[in-house]
């Protein structure tokens, strides 16, 4: 019986995640998924029953008020009362964050990343794998005691199979004792700078919402240890939580510089390079204020952003004022550069590519 | 003779700067003929605005010569200016942006592209030129 049941449910994943492969584009383009994201699962709603319409039929049996009856009299009711409950349409399916990156991954044939050689934190481990016979009581090891105690009963004459009692002595006790492992251990840190200037509007913020999930949701199955710091930057930058990344709009100029300066700082004080797989994803409508602070720009990237990062994505985002220069101006100063991928995002539909290229290089 | 009979009575193609007691006027322009004019760009100079105040007058004046409203994209005090934008022509995808530092105001037209932005000369007949002049100096 419960193999049916396991048959079963297996059968209901791999439908759910056809249903999910085959409609990944639309979940790309749609926040209904990002919302309904917790730490180790994600919500997915998938449309269960057709919601009934009207449909008219030939207009032969006369219309509304040519039927029998006397003007104000009540039609005759059923007898049921109008249900309380909302209508079910959708069934909510339960994905894992890795199941999810799998599936983004084999549908966009994502490489997977291999972290750079000597990036790599070290975990120490606690194993009780030892015996030893001093130690805290609380380590006390009771069968390998019974034992030892049994033992030299039996070798010293003093054990009777016929009242079989086993009385411990001082060096019978035998204590669990463990050894230290050293593990080295993949970490990552994800930057995501967005200009929330004037200029950025509440489509282009959403764009990067949905981006910023899948991105973390990849990058988060390929690592371990995935830390997540965000900047946001009009003329001035300044770090963030979460929240309030994508919720801010300001109304200054931009100076990209500045979150530069800022991504520069954070990395330097939290993020020894050697240790760290370090990935920026900055998000503009490339309207940066001044030429020279785009030169400023590239300087600080060749010169000290980019031997620091894995990978630096530059995703512009388009307005209904179109794109910025900002974009052409990074493909022409560094856009040679193996570490950095340059996307332009004209529209929702257009994540699925943008995810594509930031994260098909498998850096 | 105000600034805007001075721009006018020198208006013939290339980058046209006339100066004046009201300001300092310049055009880049496309073509012009007895009618209308073709300008990649305009920019007029005053000697005194502040940044808060150009803000405060250039939508309605230089919105009501353009026939568009005009509303302010970015705001920038310690960059000391302000962007301001046309909302974008369906038809043609075309908008007009106004850079101000205060004291100064230059408008171009710009076309939406796949590839980027293009800036487009726009036509005036010269007496809505001489309007545009006087709504860009105005205080």
């Amino acid at each position: 019986m419960i193999l049916n049941i396991e048959s079963d449910l297996n059968r209901f994943r791999n439908i759910v995640r056809g249903k999910v492969r085959k409609d990944l584009k639309k979940y790309m383009a749609n926040g209904e998924m990002v919302g309904k994201q917790g730490d180790k699962f994600v919500r997915i709603p998938l449309p269960q029953i057709n919601i009934p319409r009207l449909r008219y039929g030939k207009n032969e049996a006369g219309g509304v008020g040519q039927g029998e009856g006397a003007e104000g009299e009540k039609v005759p009711g059923t007898g049921h009362e109008a249900g309380d409950q909302a209508g079910e349409h959708e069934l909510d399916a339960e994905l894992t964050i890795d199941e999810l990156a799998e599936i983004l991954g084999e549908e966009l044939a994502l490489p997977r990343i291999e972290p750079k050689g000597a990036k790599h934190l070290s975990s120490v481990r606690d194993r009780y794998t030892g015996i030893t016979r001093v130690g805290p009581r609380a380590l006390r090891h009771m069968r390998r005691t019974w034992r030892e105690t049994l033992r030299r009963q039996m070798s010293t004459g003093t054990y009777d199979a016929a009242n079989p009692v086993l009385v411990p002595q001082k060096d019978d006790f035998r204590f669990r004792s463990w050894n230290s492992k050293t593990e080295p251990q993949s970490a990552a840190a994800i930057i995501y700078v967005m200009d929330v200037s004037g200029s950025m509007g509440k489509e282009q913020k959403e764009i990067v919402r949905l981006e910023a999930f899948w991105i973390d949701t990849w990058l988060r199955a390929q690592y371990k240890h995935l830390e997540t710091r965000f900047v946001i930057h009009d003329a001035a930058a300044r770090e963030v939580d979460r929240d309030t990344f994508f919720r801010t709009r300001e109304s200054g100029g931009t100076l990209i510089s500045t979150a530069y300066k800022t991504v520069d700082a954070i990395v330097s004080a939290d993020y020894p390079v050697e240790e760290w797989n370090l990935y920026v994803f900055q998000f503009s409508d490339g309207d940066n204020w001044s030429s020279s602070d785009t030169k400023l720009c590239m300087e600080m990237l060749q010169g000290q952003l980019l031997p620091k990062l894995n990978l630096f994505c530059y995703g512009q985002v388009e307005s209904e004022y179109g794109s910025g220069q900002f974009i052409n101006d990074l493909r022409e100063h560094v856009g040679a550069d193996e570490r950095v991928v340059l996307s332009k995002i004209a529209e929702r539909s257009d994540i699925m590519q943008s995810i594509k290229e930031f994260l098909g290089k498998g850096r | 003779m105000n600034l805007a009979d001075e721009l006018d009575q020198k208006l013939r193609p290339g980058v046209i700067a006339v100066a004046h007691p009201e300001g300092r006027a310049e055009a880049n322009v496309v073509d012009a003929d007895r009618l209308a004019v073709s300008v990649r760009s305009l920019r007029v100079t005053v000697a005194e605005r502040s940044l808060d105040e150009a803000i405060a007058v250039l939508p309605e004046a230089v919105g009501r010569c353009l026939g568009l409203p005009l509303h302010v994209a970015e705001h920038a005090p310690t960059l000391g200016g302000a962007v301001l934008r046309s909302p974008v022509d369906a038809s043609d995808r075309e908008f007009y942006e106004l850079r101000t530092g205060g004291a100064d105001a230059e408008l171009k037209r710009w076309r939406v592209q796949p590839a980027g932005r293009e800036q487009v000369p726009f036509t005036l007949t010269r007496k809505d030129l001489g309007r545009l002049v006087s709504g860009l100096k105005s205080r």
